[in-house]
């Protein structure tokens, strides 16, 4: 018994998925529950964990891993370690190793079961999880009056632990996690309230009416069973519905219809797994099941009773225990194991036969192997076992008992019932078992009440052997309680008690000392019991012992009593006899018997009071004597035909008897066969089911087969497919097994490799082939090795090259089964490579010589910029390479065609491809260059590309400038010339008078201009070296002697439209003084002198022409066309003669503007 | 500069009697042939061998034609021939080459002398300048 402080204690078991649940579960939680929390998870042994720290963020309670051993504390959470067990004890939870491997490992399961062993109002919760475990636990839990909640599966992530704890029919709440919590709180507020669930005496009679609405409602009477079990309970149903009195669960058990039903199936819980307590059951089979055998045929049967079998797991594990032992045995009797209980469920179960799979804790594998098989999460039953162990729906204490059978296993009901009922159960049995038959019974029951039935065989396990009755016939079957009689009369029970016991005591003593003494007899003419004074009238005869009333009487009372108790039990009738006479010590007396029936609630014949009433005694003389003498010969008669009648009467009572007792045999084999009809009608239900799989899977059969056809066509159309490839496919394909033997190969391979179509399955290496190729083995194995693609360029004998490539063959269930070869032959591509090869290096070289070309080559996108940028574009524009590429040419150069713009060349260029022509460009130093531009636009690969050349012609237009400006000048010349020569004719000829006068002066003025023209021509029409003008000019009148003429002055360049007229004036002068002045005279000399000057800000020659030594000079009357040149002769010029006598003298001073160059203006 | 002829000389019956005429040639000899030529054909003569000189000769007020060398020293006669339009005197040019493009647009129906030329051909030009004048007059 746990202490009222403390706290109720939660289990809860979660497996995959469990965190989140339970952090979901703890945060739902309210802060302060009033529980303690034990958290069993599935962790991995070999890590640490961290499930205290993640909950601890998720609830206000603290949070601790459970390292050791550790008081359990209100509104704590533990957890589980890594690699432990849990055990609690005595508010003690404490950490233990686990003793089982690790697969097999069930700590939710442990824990809850140990729980279940300590406290009967645990809280048991599975959450989500994969497995089984937990499922066993629940029931424990349930079982000792503990509260089950489960996370609804739907929500679950993994359902099965959920699903599998719901199967058990133990749970009370599935529900979403968070409502779990919730429903949780609820749970364990109520319980705060009522801290002690235990129904007080005083509720007994509310007991009872809640016992007889299951009873109305069920058809069930648990009025009988102990009343600790069933308060518990009704406890704990009160606890799930959350009514918090008797009354009001009464009243909720009445208003909700299913309430019965639940209270019903929570009456019925009981825990049963394979091989509990598994020394009783090794117990069992060493001490009991050989002798089961003993002394059977073949042809004879096994019968065993497994009575209150649940969910049938005793019943098979007697049935495994049988089953082996008859393994054992040459010859195998008939097995039948019959399994009964209440709980149609519970059997339902049964039948199926299906456990989960944590019943592996509890079955060695040895037999899990031989009697299970496993469906998914579950074991099944095989059908070995399955068809020695029969269900039927059966109340040992209502139902006929099975009959004959060898052994009963009861385990875990006695317990449950009261002491009566305890008795009746035993009888039953007993009347079940044949003589020496076997009784196995639970921990804590034993078959002593009533005593003398059961001998015990082996107490600590329970097992007990039937003793015989003492007579030869069986005996009758107890009576079995109707439920009416037994409600009845435990009512009217505590009624009788319930009197001033001292009167009725008194009054009792008073009356049996006042009446007569008296027998209660049964039915059955047993005598119940004695008054005091009874003792008298008993005389048992020889034999064995016996109650029977009238063989306990003196034998002058029995033929009287015999049928007096037929009158009172067959009629009613009170009957009294006649006087009979007894002797008492010799002393004869009479006596009358008086037989009542007891009338009890209107049941007759059920019991009979005998009173023995004495009568006066019989006198020893008179009487006596008259009445043996008078009735000597009568009294002869009457005796024999007394001793006859009973002699018939007995005889008749043993056939009534035995005729009972075939009577109730029959009842016990008519219950038997119904329990057979009904394993076979569930198996023809079986049957019925099997036909339907077996219909169904037919049709699933015929699907797969429709299936399978429709695979083979695609499968040989496939193969067609294949058979076409290889027939198409223009290179050779061998295919070989991991051994390099031939698998299959394509028909080009034959043109390498020596081998025909028979060849297959021969090793590949042990062929000649045309390839130079020794390696392809050693490469073959290479693959296998790597799984990698290996692939070669091999070169064959006739000069072909093949491309070789081996890689792995992949079954289409990706398992490496050989090797593939594949032989492309690549001549001609490897003769187009070397092609390719020869002209890119063609092309490289090419593309350097463009590159070094010094003519300016570039190429650009037409609708991108420059790609390309040689040497000579550097060179000429000015850009480097690097400047340009990507860039647009036309822009960057601002190419312009002359007259128009670069958009016309553009469009030429779309238009017909090609254009040429000269453009306009400008270098990188502003330098704006006429090229002649040579442009071809070329298409690769969708790229317009466009190739322009140019050369800059930019020096030959300014020469051809320079020859057109040069021609012109040389026609304005020659004309100007030819103008000034027909000038000077007309004039001369108008001044001279006679033809040879006009030859002569033509001549020498004609000469004049030609030599000033030379000078001009040698120095490149630049101008006219004075000084050398001047000689040219006057070497003729110079004569042989130098100092004639004189010339000084400084370096002087005359223009060339100065040069010519200065001549022509040197030349008059000359010839003037020739024909007047110094040169006429042998001694006349001539100074011309000039000086550069200045003159209003512009440079001035000052020229002077000075006669020396000549003939006196006059003033000539009439100025002659030679004075008129001298005068005017120079454009601009300021001329003065003056007709000194001593000589002329003349001075010119000409305008020397800056010479600028020639062709500025046209 | 302007030379005129002597009045007993004058003849009023010459091809050029009573008219004025420019002569600008920068070379002195053509220049003397024309002037001579034109006297002769009873002409006052304005003569100009450059630019300057030409340009005010051109303004000359009883000027009647002009004959311009096309290039006078190192310029061009145009800034002569632009009075000579202004004032609306008839003029020819004389010259060694063609006229530039522009200035023939610019001078349109102005005769062009090419040199040489027959000593009868400046007469004829330079006649044909002034009839319609003389005819009006």
């Amino acid at each position: 018994m746990e202490l009222v402080t403390d706290p109720p204690i939660v289990g809860i078991g979660a497996s995959a998925g469990g965190v989140k649940a339970l952090q979901a579960f703890f945060e739902a939680l309210p802060d302060e529950p009033n529980a303690a929390f034990v958290v069993v998870i599935h962790l991995n042994p070999e890590k640490r964990s961290e499930l205290a720290a993640i909950l601890s963020t998720r609830t206000r309670m603290p949070v601790s891993q459970v390292a050791d051993k550790v008081h359990l504390r209100n509104n704590h959470v533990y957890v589980i370690a890594p690699d432990s067990a849990l055990n609690i004890a005595d508010h003690m939870i404490s950490a233990l190793p686990f003793d089982e491997p690790r697969a097999k490992r069930a700590p939710i399961d442990l824990f809850f079961r140990s729980l279940a062993a300590q406290h009967s109002d645990g809280f048991a919760i599975i959450l989500t999880g994969a497995g089984a475990d937990g499922a066993l636990g629940v029931r424990a839990i349930k079982e000792v009056g503990g509260i089950v909640l489960v996370q609804d599966p739907d929500e679950a992530e993994f359902a099965s632990m959920p699903r599998n704890a719901i199967a058990t029919d133990a749970a009370d709440f599935v529900l979403p996690v968070r409502d779990l919590a919730r429903q949780l709180a609820e749970l364990l507020k109520h319980k705060g309230q009522d801290a002690d669930p235990l129904i007080p005496d005083s509720e007994d009679e509310m007991v009872r009416r809640i016992l007889s609405h299951v009873r109305v409602r069920v058809g069930h009477d648990f009025s009988q069973y102990k009343r600790a079990t069933i308060t518990r309970r009704i406890a704990r149903r009160m606890q799930v519905s959350q009514q918090d009195t008797l009354p009001a669960y009464h009243v909720y058990l009445r208003e909700h219809a299913n309430e019965a039903q639940a209270l019903f199936a929570d009456f019925l819980i009981s825990v049963t797994t394979f091989f509990r307590d598994k020394w009783a059951f090794e117990q069992l089979a060493t001490l009991v099941i050989p002798q089961l055998f003993e002394g059977k045929e073949a042809a004879s049967s096994i019968r065993i009773w497994v009575p209150a079998c649940a969910t049938g797991e005793e019943a098979y594990t007697i049935g495994i225990l049988l089953l082996e032992e008859a393994a054992r045995r040459d010859v195998r009797p008939e097995i039948q194991v019959f399994g009964s209980d209440l709980d149609t469920d519970a059997l339902a179960v049964a039948r199926e036969g299906c456990y989960a799979a944590d019943i592996d804790s509890d079955i060695s594998a040895e037999r899990l192997a031989r009697f299970f098989q496993r469906e998914g999460d579950n074991y099944r039953v095989r059908r070995e076992l399955r068809d020695v162990v029969m269900f039927a729906s059966h109340s040992i204490l209502r139902d006929p008992p099975f009959a004959r059978v060898d052994m009963v296993s009861c385990r875990n009901l006695l317990i449950y019932l009261d002491r009566d009922l305890q008795h009746q159960v035993c009888t039953t049995f007993h009347y079940a078992l044949n003589p020496g038959g076997f009784l196995f019974l639970g921990a804590s029951e034993s078959a002593d009440n009533p005593p003398g039935l059961f001998r015990a065989v082996d107490r600590e396990s329970r097992i007990y052997r039937m003793v015989p009755n003492t007579g030869e016939r069986r005996t009758a079957l107890p009576i079995l309680p109707g439920t009416h009689h037994s409600a009845t009369a435990r009512a009217a029970a505590p009624h009788r008690l319930s009197g001033p016991s001292s009167d009725v005591a008194l009054h009792r003593q008073m009356l049996e000392r006042v009446a007569p003494p008296s027998m209660l007899v049964d039915e059955t003419h047993r005598a119940i019991h004695l008054s005091e004074t009874a003792g008298r009238f008993l005389q048992p005869s020889g034999g064995p012992v016996t109650t029977v009333a009238t063989d306990m009487v003196r034998p002058e009372l029995r033929f009287d009593l015999e049928a007096a108790l037929h009158r009172a039990f067959d009629r009613g009738e009170t009957t009294l006899s006649r006087p009979l006479v007894v002797r008492f010590d010799g002393a004869p007396q009479r006596i009358y018997l008086q037989v009542k029936p007891v009338l009890e609630e209107g049941d007759p014949g059920r019991y009979a009071l005998v009173l023995f009433i004495e009568g006066e005694a019989v006198r020893a003389d008179g009487d006596d004597a008259e009445a043996a003498d008078n009735r000597e010969p009568a009294n002869e008669t009457i005796r024999h035909l007394q001793e006859e009648l009973q002699l018939a009467q007995s005889r008749l009572r043993a056939t009534r008897e035995e005729s009972e007792a075939a009577n109730e045999e029959l009842r016990a084999a008519n219950e038997e066969l119904q329990s057979i009809n009904e394993e076979y009608r569930s198996t023809s239900e079986e049957l019925e089911t099997s036909k339907e799989e077996l219909q169904s899977t037919n049709e699933e059969l015929q699907t797969v087969n429709n299936e399978l056809k429709q695979k083979l066509t695609s499968v040989s159309r496939a193969h067609s497919d294949l058979q076409n490839l290889v027939a198409a496919a223009d290179f050779g394909t061998l295919f070989l097994d991991s051994t390099l033997r031939i698998k299959r190969f394509t028909p080009r391979v034959t043109e390498l490799f020596n081998i025909t179509a028979t060849d297959a399955g021969r090793p590949i290496t042990d062929f000649t082939h045309q390839l130079d190729y020794d390696q392809l083995a050693d490469h073959a194995h290479a693959v296998l090795r790597e799984l990698t693609l290996l692939e070669h360029e091999v070169q064959s004998r006739d000069g072909g090259w093949y491309l070789v490539r081996i890689r792995p063959y992949r079954t289409v269930d990706d398992r490496i089964d050989g090797v593939v070869v594949t032989f492309v032959d690549i001549t001609e591509r490897r003769r187009v490579e070397e092609a390719l090869r020869d002209s890119e290096a063609r092309l490289k070289q090419e593309m350097r010589l463009v590159e070094f070309s010094r003519a300016p080559i570039f190429v650009w996108e037409y609708d991108d910029g420059a790609v390309q940028w040689n040497r000579g574009s550097e060179e000429l524009y000015g850009y480097s390479r690097a400047e340009v590429l990507g860039r647009d040419v036309a822009a960057l150069l601002r190419s312009t065609p002359p007259g128009g713009t670069f958009d016309a060349v553009r469009q030429a260029l779309a238009d017909q491809g090609v254009w040429s022509g000269e453009l306009q460009h400008t270098t990188k130093d502003g330098r704006v260059l006429t090229v002649e531009s040579q442009i071809e636009m070329i298409s690769v690969a969708g790229r317009r590309l466009v190739l322009e050349s140019t050369r800059d012609i930019t020096d030959q237009k300014k020469w051809e400038q320079r020859r057109q400006l040069l021609l012109g000048e040389l026609r304005h010349r020659v004309g100007n010339t030819l103008a000034v020569v027909q000038s000077l004719a007309r004039q001369t000829l108008r001044t001279s008078g006679s033809n040879d006068r006009f030859v002569d002066l033509f001549e020498g003025r004609l000469t004049a201009m030609a030599r000033a023209h030379t000078l001009l021509v040698d120095g490149h029409w630049e101008g006219a070296e004075l000084t050398a003008l001047a000689r040219v000019q006057l070497a003729a009148y110079m004569g042989a002697d130098p100092q004639r003429l004189r010339l000084e002055g400084e370096a002087v360049l005359l223009p060339p439209h100065l040069a010519t007229p200065f001549g022509l004036v040197l030349h008059e002068l000359a010839t003037n003084a020739a024909k007047y002045g110094a040169f006429s005279t042998a001694g006349g000399r001539v100074l011309l002198s000039w000086t550069r000057g200045e003159r209003d800000g512009r440079p001035i020659l000052a020229v002077s022409w000075r006669e020396f030594g000549g003939p006196v000079v006059v003033v000539p009357e009439r100025q002659g066309f030679g004075g008129v040149l001298i005068e005017r002769g120079l454009p601009g010029a300021v001329v003065a003669r003056r007709f000194d006598p001593a000589g002329l003298v003349c001075t010119i001073e000409i305008g020397l503007e800056e010479e600028e160059h020639d062709g500025d203006d046209t | 500069m302007v030379t005129t002829r002597d009045p007993e000389t004058r003849d009023p019956d010459l091809p050029l009697a009573g008219m004025c005429i420019l002569v600008a040639d920068d070379e002195v000899v053509i220049a003397l042939n024309l002037e001579e030529t034109f006297r002769d054909a009873g002409a006052d003569i304005v003569s100009a061998a450059t630019v300057p000189q030409g340009i005010i000769a051109a303004r000359t007020p009883n000027l009647t034609a002009a004959i311009l060398d096309v290039s006078l020293g190192r310029e061009t006669s145009e800034a002569v021939a632009d009075v000579l339009v202004e004032r609306g005197i008839p003029f020819c040019f004389y010259s060694g080459q063609m006229l530039s493009p522009r200035m023939q647009a610019k001078y349109p129906g102005v005769p062009v002398l090419t040199k040489p030329v027959r000593q009868e051909a400046f007469l004829t030009t330079l006649l044909s300048l002034v009839r319609p004048r003389k005819a009006l007059a």
